[in-house]
């Protein structure tokens, strides 16, 4: 079994993701206002145990409980929703304490909410400068959406490109059928990534 | 009809007349506030003649601090190094108080700001970044309708440069102090709340107490989470105001929906209000954290607003993101730009002005004077604690010390009586002819010096280990926790704490300490090295005293001239030898006990009661600083002194 971590500050899209992967909709319940994951609370579903966390920016007991449970994941999945813009202080701050977990390795950044923004312009300008911040954090380059992804320093590996998702779209692909709801489905990334969680030999690594 | 599809840049921009849709509501609000400026008073002379005062109450309290320092009920006898020394201390506690009164000066100072020459009503945002406020600008100055010609339109600017528009990029957070005017209102854009930088929080804080109206702006998407009340509720109490002029406006209240033309298989996007049912959710937690950050009833304005700048540019034929014209809107436009939530916004500002204007006006330099007395309630508040702990950390080491005069004026009276019979006897008392009572005098005064010495020391020495450490770490500590949490003037400059300067002031007490922890004893120490730090020169003093008493180096002239006339044995020759060696021991007791007396007496006088007095003092002037912000002129007669300190200890709940 692989055990999947979803971090990310409140309202960052965890428990839509989880749900989507498991595709189960409100499998995670997830809401409007910034609350509703206050616990660890784990399904499994096609393969992958999926592990929701309280939001990082929740009181700090909290915080610790999500770090902890990341720890002996196999594949952590840090959200952020591109509706919010650039990585806020609080997400700073939890990456460098993160980066103290020596997580990396096992660690899929995926921008959330991709069928929810302006234009794909702000996916690619916000994902270029999350690129920055997160090259910022832990020292390595990494690239934004629709970027060209340049070779790696000798004796190194790329970090993995940014997954952006779209829960919307995969629902509404749920319900159609059609070529349209193909293309919808391809869009909203979730297959993609749920695919490559299952690809993941189950003893972790990247 | 809510939406539409979205186009490719350029397309139908420059071929189409200019558009003239331009919401009523918008119409009437900048029509209101430009009226109502007209009329409003003007409150810079009431500001002006206050920072007078608070200018003149400072001064006097800075020369307060210039007085002489007293130094009477101190014993001639103690030596004049450790007089310096402990006037040097005070010193310390002065220069600590001066160093406060001049930040609280610079920061009233600094509170008088460009916006206070604003003829019109300051609003004032505040959001974290990426929180929709500058879209929410560029709308309010009505850059989304650029109507006819001679129509208003706001002057948006970035610092001191004029901007086109303010940029929303989501990715360029708020780092500069920017906004627009329209006439008759300024709308500054706060640099981003919890943006981490210090120079922006004390930016903040000006502008708060400069502010007519404040909008707390937050994302749809995590609306008013934790963090931020934390920040609002921060602002709020620093206003110094009970009942805050404010509203909470929730941006971004919308979300989009991708279709796919069918046709051509090009995407659609379309921006949606969020539903009444999100809505109404949003609106609940929004009231459910102001209630339980306790600020509900702070809030002029406690309604959240929800508002959706996409959703009403939409509406009007705009693009979402930069809000140029690219399409003529359809003909039930207003009902959709309803939707956005952004004519509430409008009214609601309107409404205001019209109504209150003129008041809201008039109380801006209330509202200063209500955050600048809030600042130096927090200084003074925190000094006036610091001080009093380092009085209850005297207090308690003087009480540790009188304690140790009991047993050692017991034990000195002992192990000098007991000197009694042997030296009288070897001086021939039981001898009719042969009793040499003058050298038996001399003996015996020397015994007492011996047997004072070693009860006293005995009695203090882990004592006054003790002492030393405590007092200079109570002063240090004093000098640091004054330093750290209100160096304001350091502190509206930059967000590095002056650590250094901490050291500097307590002058090397680490370096006093271990130097006089040699030299105490001895006495020798006092006279020649001066340190502010008082532990040590306890630890002088007795040293030097003692060293009177036993001979020792430096202290011995002093200790001559103190002592020796009390160690007189009377004795009468001829009476029973028994008699004259218990009148010997009666005597040389009641000796030790006095010396040992006076001993700590002198102590007690050169030391605690210098500082306890003047701490007594700092404390009385400390309580007259927040006076200082709003009272008329300095207070000077008793009863209105008293008065303010009733107020004071009224306003806030005793130690």
């Amino acid at each position: 079994m692989r055990r999947v971590v979803a971090l990310g500050i409140v309202n960052a899209g965890k428990s839509s993701l989880l749900s989507a992967l498991a595709d189960e909709e409100n499998l995670f319940p997830s809401g409007d206002v910034p609350r509703v994951t206050r616990e660890i609370q784990q399904e499994t579903r096609g393969g992958l145990l999926l592990v929701d966390t309280p939001g990082l920016d929740a009181p700090d007991e909290d915080v610790e409980l999500a770090f902890q449970s990341a720890i002996s994941a196999h594949t952590v999945l840090w959200c952020h929703s591109l509706r919010m813009g650039e990585l806020r202080p609080t997400e700073l701050s939890a990456l460098r304490r993160y980066k103290t977990t020596n997580g990396l390795w096992r660690t899929c950044f995926v921008l959330t909410h991709g069928d929810n923004v302006a234009s794909f312009e702000i996916v690619r300008v916000v994902s270029k400068r999350i690129a920055e911040q997160l090259g910022e954090v832990f020292g390595m380059s990494f690239v934004g959406v629709g970027e060209k992804i340049p070779p790696p320093p000798p004796g190194q590996r790329n970090p993995r490109p940014f997954n952006v998702v779209g829960t919307i779209d995969y629902w509404r692909s749920r319900t159609g059928s059609g070529p349209d709801s193909e293309r919808r489905l391809n869009r909203s990334g979730v297959p993609r990534l749920r695919e490559f969680l299952l690809s993941l030999r189950p003893e972790g690594g990247l | 009809m809510n939406g539409t599809s979205h186009r490719a840049p350029g397309e139908a921009r420059s071929t189409t007349p200019q558009p003239t849709w331009v919401p009523k509501q918008w119409t009437k609000f900048q029509r209101v506030f430009s009226e109502v400026a007209a009329e409003l008073t003007d409150g810079r002379e009431t500001a002006r003649s206050r920072r007078r005062r608070i200018q003149e109450n400072l001064a006097e309290f800075q020369s307060q601090l210039e007085a002489e320092i007293p130094w009477v009920g101190v014993s001639e006898h103690v030596p004049k190094s450790v007089a310096s020394g402990i006037r040097k201390a005070i010193g310390v506690l002065r220069q600590q108080q001066r160093r406060l009164l001049d930040a609280l000066g610079e920061t009233a100072e600094a509170f008088e700001s460009a916006e206070e020459n604003e003829d019109r009503f300051v609003v004032l945002v505040f959001g974290e970044v990426n929180a929709g406020k500058s879209a929410l600008a560029n709308h309010i100055a009505g850059l989304d309708f650029q109507a006819a010609a001679s129509a208003p339109r706001g002057e948006s600017f970035v610092g001191d440069r004029t901007v086109n528009r303010l940029d929303e990029l989501p990715i360029e957070c708020t780092r500069q102090y920017q906004g627009f005017r329209l006439p008759g209102l300024l709308w500054i854009d706060c640099p981003g709340i919890l943006s981490g930088t210090f120079a922006n929080a004390q930016l903040a804080r000006r502008l708060v107490a400069r502010a007519d109206f404040l909008v707390f702006v937050s994302s749809s998407d995590a609306p008013f989470k934790s963090s931020e009340m934390v920040e609002l509720s921060r602002i709020i109490d620093e206003s110094g105001q009970d009942k805050v002029d404010a509203c909470l406006v929730v941006t971004k209240a919308d979300y989009f929906d991708i279709d796919e033309d069918p046709e051509t298989g090009r995407e659609i996007r379309r921006v949606v209000a969020k539903e009444r049912r999100d809505w109404k959710a949003q609106a609940d937690w929004c009231r459910e954290q102001l209630a339980t950050a306790g600020l509900g009833r702070h809030l002029r304005i406690r309604e959240p607003l929800a508002v959706s700048i996409y959703v009403a540019r939409d509406a009007l034929g705009r693009r979402w993101d930069s809000g140029s014209f690219f399409r003529a809107p359809d003909e039930n436009w207003e009902a959709t730009y309803r939707t956005s939530g952004l004519p509430a916004l409008l009214k609601l500002l309107s409404d205001l002005a019209t109504e209150e204007g003129p008041k809201l006006k008039a109380a801006w330099p209330k509202k200063r004077a209500a955050a600048l007395r809030r600042l130096f309630d927090e200084t003074a508040t925190k000094s006036s604690d610091e001080l009093t702990r380092l009085s209850d950390e005297l207090d308690s080491l003087r009480a540790e010390l009188s304690e140790a005069q009991g047993g050692a004026a017991g034990d000195a009276a002992e192990l000098a009586s007991g000197e009694v019979a042997p030296c009288l006897t070897k001086n021939g008392v039981h001898l009719v002819d042969g009793f040499n009572a003058a050298r038996a005098q001399k003996q015996l005064a020397e015994a007492l010096r011996k047997s004072v010495l070693e009860a006293v020391t005995e009695a203090t020495r882990n004592i006054l280990e003790k002492v030393r450490n405590r007092f200079d770490a109570a002063l240090a500590l004093y000098v640091q926790e004054t330093n750290f949490s209100l160096d304001v003037k350091e502190r509206f400059k930059t967000h590095t704490y002056q650590t250094t300067k901490v050291s500097e002031a307590v002058g090397g007490a680490a370096g006093g300490l271990a130097g006089g922890a040699g030299g105490a004893w001895g006495g020798a120490a006092i006279g020649t090295a001066i340190f502010p730090s008082v532990g040590t020169l306890i630890g002088g003093i007795l040293g030097g005293l003692l060293g009177g008493i036993g001979g020792g180096a430096a202290g011995r002239a002093i200790g001559r001239r103190v002592y020796t006339g009390t160690v007189k044995v009377r004795m009468s020759a001829g009476t029973n030898a028994d008699e004259v060696i218990a009148d010997a021991q009666r005597q040389i007791k009641a000796s030790a006990r006095k010396l040992v007396k006076k001993l700590f007496e002198e102590l007690d006088a050169a030391v605690f009661g210098q500082l306890l007095t003047e701490i007594k003092q700092l404390r009385r002037q400390v309580a007259q600083w927040s006076e200082a912000a709003v009272t008329p002129a300095p207070r000077r007669s008793g009863a209105s002194r008293k008065e303010a300190e009733g107020r004071r200890t009224k306003a806030r709940p005793k130690r």
